[in-house]
């Protein structure tokens, strides 16, 4: 399950890639397991960071199917409020509003690379064709972009969200996240992430890259819906 | 939303798929087609991404006796499956939660509430009857009355659509927010949908929230269902509640590690939910692997030697030390290394040293290690510093000494002072009898610099080294013997802790 880079054929280079860094006050990333409850993920899935890429493109029609990218996330702390929700009642009469808790993640950091049609990217974030949001934000996100340079090599743990795998393993929680959601929403494909909330570990991680901060730089599997549609035929 | 029309227009799909009604009294499985046609894909189990369903597919597994859900064969499948049924017939047979017999069928409310196992009107209906309705709710769909649509959770063809009463924590089909009215809302294949239908075998019944244990550790599922269905096998045909009583629920993972042989390669989940009609709830308490690991390791041969002094010192006079490990273990692990330390010093104001102190303190160094992921050489600095410390109180032999610097360990600035001035002391003492400084200027740096992020570990770390120091040069003033001897009897451990380490559990 180890991700494979997509510059096996130019390791000794350093590539030029779009890095994205996703800001907002508020978030909230469900759990989909859980209908009945509100149970909060720490890290979004790389599904709703895939949406979120969809919705600058105006839709998954506009998007390479094999489109990739590296992430890395942080929040500033986290808490638990009620939202209000308003049941659909099946007979047909009136239900009560319901309060809820909802756990969520405030002060978030997103941090992307992309490394294939970078400019293409850097035009779509600038102008998005459908509002970026993240997650359950009320708000909208603030987006910025600039073009650093990606090396080989390892690089700090810190806030990535790695694909299962990588040998050895790296710190944090292991997590089971929707990958890619079909287009009906039938079906998900889930896999295995390592994510460490804290930052804290120092582990030096082989990822595909290391950004110039020292920050390593995975490359997770694509999270177009058609992705899912194969594996599905297969 | 096609599928989910066509769903619309059959409203009733999964009960009218119940004319073919023949009456069970002998519970066979009755329509084998079904699963057989399909290459038995109905009935084989695969493993999810829902905890819950993998805790009801090992359920399964191990009920039809194969080590792992994926290697359970159809024909064992149907066999667990049929049994999964009978139990539930038997226990909706008591129809009344508070009879002798009534555990089962109470925690099935918090299960399946609302079912035909556990439906108001049962109290009234006679026993074929209910019999029938819960076979009835059980049984596989017919071919034609599948939705084609795929399960949500593996992929593989469903065979309807479910919700709360058959799935824990699924949306009630009272509130359909995102769906039309009666649909149920989550595809399922079947060999998913008994998985929740097992699951309970899986938990830790309570009566009130259900206790499921969850890793993606698979040989560690295995091993920890195995044991949990025994138990609960003897429990639903008795329908009668665990004798033992309801221990704390990060207890029940403590227990499952100290049984389980091989190195985990994940953490561990405790999974606490009911999906009882007064209100969902679920708590998931997450143990992340490097302090799972180190307490499986720690609590087992060849390490075990320190673990008794690690539960005493997490305990209190009214809480075994096994429920404080616990609890830390999954809220927060540095504090188990503050818990040591804590007990530790507990008598330097009286200046005796604990006689289970070195094994107390080797097992803290190899948390610090393992788990808090501090660095070798500055844990050997730390260690170093402790030395020279505890070798100059030996040297002084003397209890006040170490009185006041057991009163420096609330206050940094109180414990800095006092570390330089007896710095300041050694460096200037003509006889010599400590080489080289007490501290060094990088060993201050990693106890008290505010930059360094674990300064305060370190300095709880450097006490352990002290006293263990001290213990290996037999630090005994004047006065311990006495003073040992009147509080002989302050340790007296918990039952439950001297049960964890014979390893019943709780
Ligand atoms: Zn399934």
């Amino acid at each position: 399950m180890t991700a494979v880079g997509p510059f096996e054929d130019e390791d000794v280079r350093a590539v030029e890639a779009l890095e994205v860094t996703v800001t907002a006050p508020i978030v909230s990333f469900r759990n989909p397991l859980y209908a009945g409850v509100q149970v909060a993920l720490p890290c979004p899935p790389p599904a709703t960071v895939g949406g979120m890429l969809a919705a600058a493109a105006g839709g998954w029609d506009a998007v390479d199917p094999g489109t990739r990218f590296a992430m890395a996330f942080r929040a500033r702390g986290k808490g638990v409020d009620l939202e209000t929700y308003h049941p659909l009642d099946a007979t047909g009469r009136k239900a009560d509003p319901t309060p809820r808790e909802r756990e969520f993640l405030a002060g978030v950091t997103l941090t992307m690379w992309l490394v294939a049609d970078a400019e293409l990217w850097e035009r779509r974030l600038r102008r998005p064709v459908w509002p970026l949001r993240l997650g359950r934000s009320q708000d909208l996100v603030g987006v910025a972009t600039r073009r650093v340079m990606l090396r080989t090599g390892p690089g700090r743990q810190g806030h990535a969200v790695l694909p299962e795998g990588i040998a050895p393993a790296p710190g944090g929680t292991l997590l089971r996240l929707p990958t890619a959601v079909s287009l009906d929403r039938s079906r998900t494909r889930w896999d295995g992430y390592r994510f460490d909330p804290s930052g804290r570990s120092e582990t030096p991680i082989t990822g595909d890259r290391v950004n110039e901060a020292g920050q390593t730089v995975a490359f997770l599997p694509p999270v177009h819906p058609a992705q899912l549609a194969a594996a599905v035929g297969a | 939303m096609s599928e989910a029309d066509g769903l619309v227009s059959e409203p009733d799909s999964r009960v009218s798929a119940a004319d073919g009604q023949t009456s069970e009294a002998d519970g066979q499985v009755s329509e084998p087609d079904n699963h057989v046609g399909e290459d038995g894909e109905q009935s084989r189990l695969v493993l999810s991404a829902h905890p819950l369903q993998r805790v009801g597919a090992y359920a399964l597994a191990y009920l039809g006796k194969a080590p792992s859900p994926e290697r359970l064969a159809p024909d064992a499948f149907e066999k667990a499956v049929h049994r999964v049924t009978e139990d539930a017939v038997r226990a909706a047979l008591v129809r009344d939660t508070r009879s002798d017999k009534g555990f089962w069928l109470k925690s099935s409310l918090s299960f399946f509430p609302n079912s035909k196992m556990n439906h108001l009107s049962n109290a009234k209906k006679d026993a074929d009857t209910i019999g029938d309705a819960v076979r009835e709710w059980r049984r596989l769909p017919k071919p034609q009355a599948r939705p084609a649509v795929a399960c949500v959770l593996c992929g593989r063809g469903a065979v309807g659509f479910f919700g709360k009463v058959d799935v824990p924590l699924a949306e009630s089909d009272l509130y359909r927010n995102s769906t039309p009215r009666g649909h149920a809302g989550m595809a399922l294949c079947r060999p998913c949908l008994c998985s929740f239908h097992a699951l309970p075998y899986g938990c830790r019944l309570t009566g009130g929230p259900s206790i499921a244990l969850h890793s993606w550790d698979e040989p560690f599922m295995a091993r920890t269902l195995s044991r949990r269905v025994e138990r609960n096998r003897r429990l639903i045909a008795l329908g009668q509640a665990d004798p033992r009583g309801i221990p704390a629920r990060e207890v029940l993972a403590l227990h499952a590690l100290r049984h389980h042989e091989d190195r985990l390669t994940a953490g561990v989940e405790l999974l606490v939910f009911s999906n009882n009609n007064r209100g969902q709830t679920l708590e998931i308490h997450t143990m992340e692997q490097p302090v799972a690991e180190w307490l499986r390791r720690s609590s087992r041969p060849p390490r075990r030697r320190g673990f008794p002094a690690l539960l005493r010192a997490h305990a209190t006079p009214d809480r075994p030390g096994v429920v404080g490990l616990a609890r830390n273990a999954f809220r927060s692990p540095d504090r188990i290394v503050g818990a040591c330390g804590r007990y530790l010093t507990a008598r330097l104001d009286r200046g005796v040293i604990r006689d289970d102190t070195a094994e107390l303190a080797e097992l803290c160094f190899s948390l610090t290690i393992e788990v808090m992921r501090m660095n070798q050489n500055e844990v050997d600095e730390i260690r170093t510093a402790g030395a020279q410390v505890a070798a100059w109180l030996k040297a002084e032999n003397s209890a006040g000494e170490l009185r006041k610097l057991n009163a420096t360990l609330k206050e940094q600035k109180q414990m800095r002072h006092w570390l330089m001035r007896r710095n300041i002391d050694a460096l200037l003492d003509t006889r010599d009898r400590i080489k080289g400084p007490l501290v060094t200027e990088e060993q201050f740096r990693l106890l008290f610099d505010p930059e360094v992020e674990q300064s305060w570990l370190h300095r709880q770390l450097l006490v352990v080294s002290v006293v263990q120091r001290l213990h290996e040069l037999g630090f005994k003033p004047g006065d311990r013997a006495e003073v040992a001897a009147a509080m002989a009897d302050e340790d007296k451990e918990h039952p439950e802790d001297i049960g964890y380490m014979k390893g019943e559990e709780s």
